[in-house]
Order: C-alpha cells, then structure tokens, then sequence
C-alpha cells in the first residue's frame, strides 16, 4: 500500500501529463460504446467473379508447377525445367502476345479454360495467339488475337467475361471452346451456381473474415509486405492447390450428367455475339480420352474412380456428350465450327495429360484452327473489305 | 567507482531484453527485406459489380422533403413523407419475396429503382402486388421476387439474370427499365464506363493506398459503431449525387444511340428463352407528355442546365428507348406490357418524372396481374407444369 503510495507520489508529474489522453481515451470508448448498439450486422456485400489472368502479370512458371503434369504421370520430359514458361497479361488481363496491331485488320478473342490458356506453352507458340498470326501471315492481314483463357473457366464464367469485357473490345469474331471445366463442376457440384470456393459465380466479400483478421491483414500488408504475400503465395500455391478437396470421395457424382445447361451457355454465346455484331466460333475440345486409354491415362483416371466413383468409360461417355453437344448447338444455330475432337491426333506427344497441349501440340492446334478460320466466310468477308498491303510471308519464315 | 555496480549490471534483464528485441526487430527486418525480393507485383483483382441489395437488410425509407433534395434535388409532388419499411431477404430480394414454399409459379422483377419502389409500401410495391393478384386471378400459389436496385440499367440486369437468377429456375422474368440506360449512355457515353457506382467491372481496394486500408481496417474494427454511424450520416450523404463528378464536367453534347440497349434487352429475351424461362419486356411509366407540367418543367429545367439536353431531346430519348422495347418483343414474339402508355402521366400515380407513389404501384400491379393472366404463354405454362407434375 505504502509502496503504491510512493509510486503515485513519485510519478505525480508523469501521472498529471497523461491525465487528458488518458481522459480522451476514455471519452472515445463511451462515444463508442453507445454507438455500438443497435448496430446493424456488418453488411454483406457480394460480387460477380471476374474469373481472368490478374491484368499486368509478369512471371515465369518454374519447375514446381510441373506437379501438376507429373500427377498425371505424362509427357514431363518435354516440359521445360528451371527456365520456365514466360507468362505475361496486358492491362486487361488478356495473355501476352495480344494486341501487336494498333490498327488490325481483323480482332480474334479466345475464350475456354486452361485449355486455352497454355500454361506449359511457349509464349509465342500458345494457339490462340499463334493461330492469329499464322492466319495473318497467310492472308497478308494484320491479325490480332487475344487469349482470354482462363485456368478452370467453363462456359458460365466465358459468358460472363464475354459480356463484361470482351464485347467493349468489339472484336469481329470470338471463338469458344469448352467442355472438361463444364464437366467437372456439373459432376462435382451439381450447377454452375454453387458455392465452390474458387469457382462459383457470385462471392460473399466478408466470407470467414472476422474484424481482427481483417486488422492483421491490413497490419502485415503495411508493414510487412514480403510475407504476407508469401504466405499467400504459399496457401493457396496457385495452380496446384486442390480445389476439390471438399468434396473428393464423395462416390455419388450423376453420371447421367444431362449437356442442357451447357447447350444453354453455348446459346446464350451464340446470343450476345451476334447482336453485337461480333461473329461467334465454337470449338470441340481436343484430348487424350482414346478408346483404349494410354497407359499413363489409365493411372490418371483410376484417381478419378477413387474419389468420384466415375471409371474411365464412364467418364469418357459424359464428356463426349459434351463436345457432341458443342456440334449440335453449332449446327442447330449455323455456327463455325472447329471440330478439334476430331482434328487433333489423340497422340501423347502433343498433350502433357489428358487435355493440355504441350508446346508442339500448341503449334499443331495453331495450324489446324488457322486454316479452318481462313475457311471462314464472315473472316474471308470481313478481310476483304480491308485493304491492308502487308506482304503475305511464307509459312516456313515462322519460329 | 569499482564497488558500484556499472549500467549494464543495474540493467541486466532490461538489457538483455533489448538485446533479444533489438535481433528480432532485425532478423524480421531482413527476412522481410529477402522475402520481398522478387516479389511479383501486387496483383489487380478485379470481380464484376452485382447491383444487389445487401442481403438481410432491414431499416425504413424515409420520405422527407429534405432528403430527397439531397439526391440531386428531384422535384416531388403527391409522396406521402412517412417511413416506408424495407427489407431484403438472403438474396438480397426486397421482401416480401418468398411466401410459398411450394408456388405453382415464380417470377423475377429486374429493372432500376421503378422497380425497387422505395417510397411505397411493403405490400404495394408492384412487383410483389402483381404476384398476389395474379395468384388470385388463377388460383395458383405465386412467389414474385423485386431485385429492382436504384441506378441498375440494363447491362446490371443481364449480369442479374446470368449469376443469380437463372439459379432460381423461375418461370417468367419481367424487365423494365430505360431512364438508367438513358442516362449512363448520356452522361458516361458507354455501359462499359469506369464509374464510381455504375460501372460493370471493379477494380479491388488493393488498388487503395496501404495506409488506407490499414486506416479503415483499424477504424472498422476498434470503432465499428464511430466509423458506421460516420459513414452513413455525415460521409454518406455526401456521396448521394452519384453523378457530382460528370455533373460538374460540363454539358453531354454527342446524341446516344439505342443500338446497345437493343442488343442488351434481345439477350435478355434470347437468354431466358435459352432456359425455358418466358420473358417479359415492359416499357417504362414516366410524367413526360407533350405538354409536360410544372413538376416536369421546373425538374427538367435543372436537369437541362446541368447537362445540356433540353426536355423535347430527353424525352425523344425516352421515347424511343421505349419503343425498341416494343419492338424487340414483336420481333422475338415476347409478351410486351406498355406501361408507358397503359399508367397516367401525372402525379396521381408518379410523384417525380419516374417514380411511383403507393397507388401508381397499386395500378401497376393490377395491370401486370391483367396482361400476365391473359396471356397465352402464361396459360401455356401452367399447362405445362400441370402436366409434368401429373407425370411425376
């Protein structure tokens, strides 16, 4: 007591000085403790899913995200090791090389999921923007190709980038391919609009964030940057984090999956290109998916079995549904159509597991659709009303 | 001097304290400087802007005189000044919205706020009212959903219709709305614009400042109750013109053209008809007759000196927004509802240039449930779920 005493006498001045602070403190946590009540809860605030590559990326894909490859047991000897594929966006997210024309002759815009995107793909020999090149190069036009794919993208998320950003770029044509995304998230999740944590359509802002996370995010954010990011980095570890783990083993998927819903999107595609003028493309998917499968397929496809209780022929018969029903839309509506199905040789050397390209694989796919879009009567028409004097080079000039 | 203790012996634990400190505070520092080697550059997230209402809102519109002058200082005539309730449900639908567990049919209200109807009452805004005299009229159980949100134009409302409503596998979806067409394409020149509030595509708020985030993260979690009731007062009202920015730009002089709308409201059409769901286009109730009143007059004057576009130009605008709303339903043979003709342009209904009051809703509804139970595709319908159920 006396020692309490002594201490207050000791500190009187220090004591004095902090007096008002200490008062101020005190005010503010009355003021606030009547403003708490009656407080309404946090709001929800929710947003549609912009599923693109981050606007500005400038990286290169190292040697870990082979294990993405290496899972499937496939081609890894012809990807690249520690020098890695350059992956680079412009400032709408759209995968370098994109606009190397400031006055093309023509705009192509690829939409579809991974597939599309070419991750283990040289830069300048992913399809999309090779394709349009190889179909300027052989017309004497200036073509402009934008890669749109989007890793994990079905034909929802392309209907809605379609919409939001792509139809502002008033290209002339947009080409569409997808069938394994739409696959995988009907039979995993049932719809297109569900609440899968990476892939749903609409997302909860303030999901599982208390306050004080929020707080010690913003804290780390400011002052340690470096790891924070790192230790994002390193949870969600991009491509390879399973983003089925929730629902893996459940044995009870549908496998009289019904194509209705996709065959809606793919309408609802054809819908929003035309009335804006824009030509609609749509491509059937290549892969692997044999009759009698690789061998390396077979160990691939046995996880499937495991977790989803869905064998290889089952698989093979939904997914086939899938592209027919791509062929059907196409035919019903009068739309081109690139039967990559049909024109990619289901040969190992061109995939690296069952539906993604390696880099010949991607040249292969960039001749085939080249040539089949120069067949193309709105593309013939289109570069026939421009008078571009660009000198037709010969094919073998090409990298 | 030897027999005193030194500094270091008085201060062993201080010192050793500020030892292990001093190491850590570096050792973080340098493991922070080598971690942020080579760190790529904060990634731009962008998501797409969902014009909804905050789910599970429950608070009061209030009319008053004074606070709708805040918004841009709208002329009103003829609006009860009282608290009209408002509620969302989970959805973010305005309530009430579900009643039938089990309804014979459903459907979905998109458009701005003429569909919301804020100054009306709960049970007579007429997206909801047209649900119940419709069920009457048929003797069927009917849920109708309000996803009207003040600002929506017609670009919010297909983003609506993809990510949230087909969801619901409703049977007939209504659309209305060309006064927030009009004006996006006036005053930005484009749906796909970079606008505070209307834009379709957001940029995160990694794109804030760290500082500022670290400040509202702080704010909102030590003084949630100062930071909310700031917000919403004081900051709050002054973001109530959301055009302040365009309006202090000058005068709008380029004519719109209606091509975009067109393509937004076939796509409407063309995706609901994609899932079976019946469409239905409306054309927009509005105060603007050939010889407008004072009301008209004295808001269109202001409305005039702030950008430019004198009554005879909005309103030809108007018109023909309307109009390719007719003819988009001719020509997909979708069932057209022509309020802009069918509800009075005068303030018995409409207390400002757009906007309902409690009984121009109660008349909306009425002729909604009319045309809807005359129409042949809603008979159609109910043959159909008849027979499907029948099936089962």
């Amino acid at each position: 007591m006396a020692d309490a005493k002594a201490w207050l006498a000791r500190n009187a001045k220090k004591l004095r000085r902090a007096r008002l602070p200490l008062l101020a403190l005190l005010g503010l946590g009355a003021v606030e403790y009547v403003l708490e009540r009656d407080l309404p809860p946090a709001p929800v605030k929710r947003h549609i899913r912009l599923r693109e590559n981050s606007p500005f990326a400038n990286e290169i894909r190292f040697s870990w995200d082979k294990a993405i490859p290496i899972r499937a047991g496939m081609n890894v000897d012809s990807l690249k090791g520690e020098s890695g594929y350059v992956f680079r966006t412009d400032e709408h997210g759209f995968i370098m090389p994109a606009k190397i024309y400031d006055d093309p002759d023509l705009s192509l815009v690829f939409l579809g999921g991974s597939t599309i995107k070419c991750n283990y793909v040289e830069e300048e020999s992913r399809f999309p923007y090779r394709a349009g090149l190889l179909l300027g190069r052989r017309l004497g036009k200036k073509i402009n190709s934008y890669n749109a794919g989007v890793r994990a993208n079905n034909s929802m998320h392309s209907l809605t980038i379609l919409l939001n950003k792509v139809v502002p770029l008033q290209p002339d044509m947009v080409v569409m391919m997808h069938a394994i995304n739409d696959v995988n998230i009907l039979l995993f999740e049932d719809t297109y609009w569900n609440e899968h944590h990476t892939r749903s359509l609409i997302v909860a802002e303030t999901q599982d964030v208390g306050r004080f996370t929020r707080l010690f995010e913003a804290t780390m954010e400011t002052f340690l940057p470096g790891f924070a990011r790192r230790l994002r980095i390193g949870e969600a570890f991009g491509e390879n984090a399973d983003e089925f783990a929730e629902t893996r083993g459940h044995k009870n998927v549908n496998t009289n999956l019904g194509t209705e819903g996709f065959e809606a999107n793919l309408r609802s595609f054809i819908a929003v290109c035309r009335t804006r003028n824009i030509e609609p493309a749509l491509m059937t998917q290549f892969n692997l998916l044999t009759e009698k499968p690789h061998k390396a397929i077979t160990k691939a496809m046995k996880k499937l079995r495991e977790d989803w209780g869905v064998d290889y022929a089952a698989y093979k018969r939904i997914y086939d549904r899938f592209n027919e029903a791509t062929r059907k839309v196409a035919r019903e509506h009068h739309v081109f159509l690139i039967d990559l199905d049909v024109l990619v040789p289901k040969e190992k050397k061109y995939f690296i597991d069952v539906v993604h390209l390696n880099t010949e694989g991607s040249k292969l796919v960039a001749d085939i659709v080249a040539s089949e879009l120069a067949k193309n009567n709105e593309v013939q028409r289109l570069l026939a009303t421009h008078t571009s004097a660009t000198k037709p080079l010969a094919l073998q000039e090409l990298p | 001097m030897t027999d005193k203790p030194n500094w270091f012996e008085r201060h062993s634990k201080k010192t050793l304290f500020l030892v292990v400190a001093v190491f850590i505070i570096f050792a973080l520092g340098f493991t922070e400087y080598l971690l942020e080697q080579g760190l790529p550059q904060q990634p731009v997230t962008r998501s797409i802007r969902l014009k909804e209402h905050t789910p599970l809102t429950h608070g009061v519109h209030a009319a008053s005189k004074r606070g709708l002058k805040m918004r841009g200082g709208v002329a009103v005539d003829n609006l009860e000044e009282t608290d009209y309730l408002f509620r969302t449900d989970e959805q973010g639908f305005i309530m009430p919205s579900k009643v039938h567990e089990t309804p014979d049919l459903s459907m979905v209200f998109l458009g701005g706020s003429t569909t919301e109807c804020n100054f009306v009452e709960e049970e007579s805004r007429f997206p909801y009212l047209s649900g119940v005299l419709l069920g009457q009229k048929l003797g069927k159980k009917i849920n109708s959903y309000n996803s009207g949100v003040s600002g929506n134009n017609t670009m919010h409302c297909l983003d609506l219709l993809l990510n949230k409503v087909l969801a619901m596998r409703p049977d007939i979806v209504l659309l209305m709305e060309n006064f927030n067409d009009v004006n996006i394409l006036l005053f930005t020149g484009s749906y796909w614009n970079d606008h505070g509030s209307r834009s379709l595509l957001v940029t995160s708020d990694r794109g804030k400042g760290r500082g500022q985030r670290l400040w509202e993260a702080f704010t909102e979690t030590v003084f949630p109750g100062i930071s909310y009731r700031l917000h919403s007062s004081i900051l709050g009202g002054r973001n109530l013109d959301e055009f302040a920015r365009e309006r202090t730009s000058g005068a709008v002089s380029e004519a719109i053209t209606s091509q975009d709308y067109e393509a937004n409201l076939v796509n409407f059409v063309q995706i609901c008809n994609a899932r079976g769901i019946m469409p239905v286009l409306m054309t927009q109730f509005n105060r603007f007759s050939a010889t407008p009143d004072d009301l008209t007059k004295k808001a269109m004057r202001k409305f005039g000196r702030d950008w430019g576009v004198d009554y005879g130009t909005y309103k030809g605008y108007l018109d023909s927004f309307n109009d390719v709303a007719r003819e988009v339903a001719t020509e997909h043979n979708g069932l057209l509802i022509d309020l802009d003709k069918q509800v009075p342009k005068n303030n018995a209904y409409i207390y400002d240039v757009v906007h309902i009051n409690t009984e121009g809703s109660k008349l909306v509804a009425s002729l909604i449930a009319e045309q809807l139970a005359q129409s042949v595709e809603v008979q159609n319908l109910l043959r159909a779920k008849n027979q499907s159920l029948s099936e089962k």
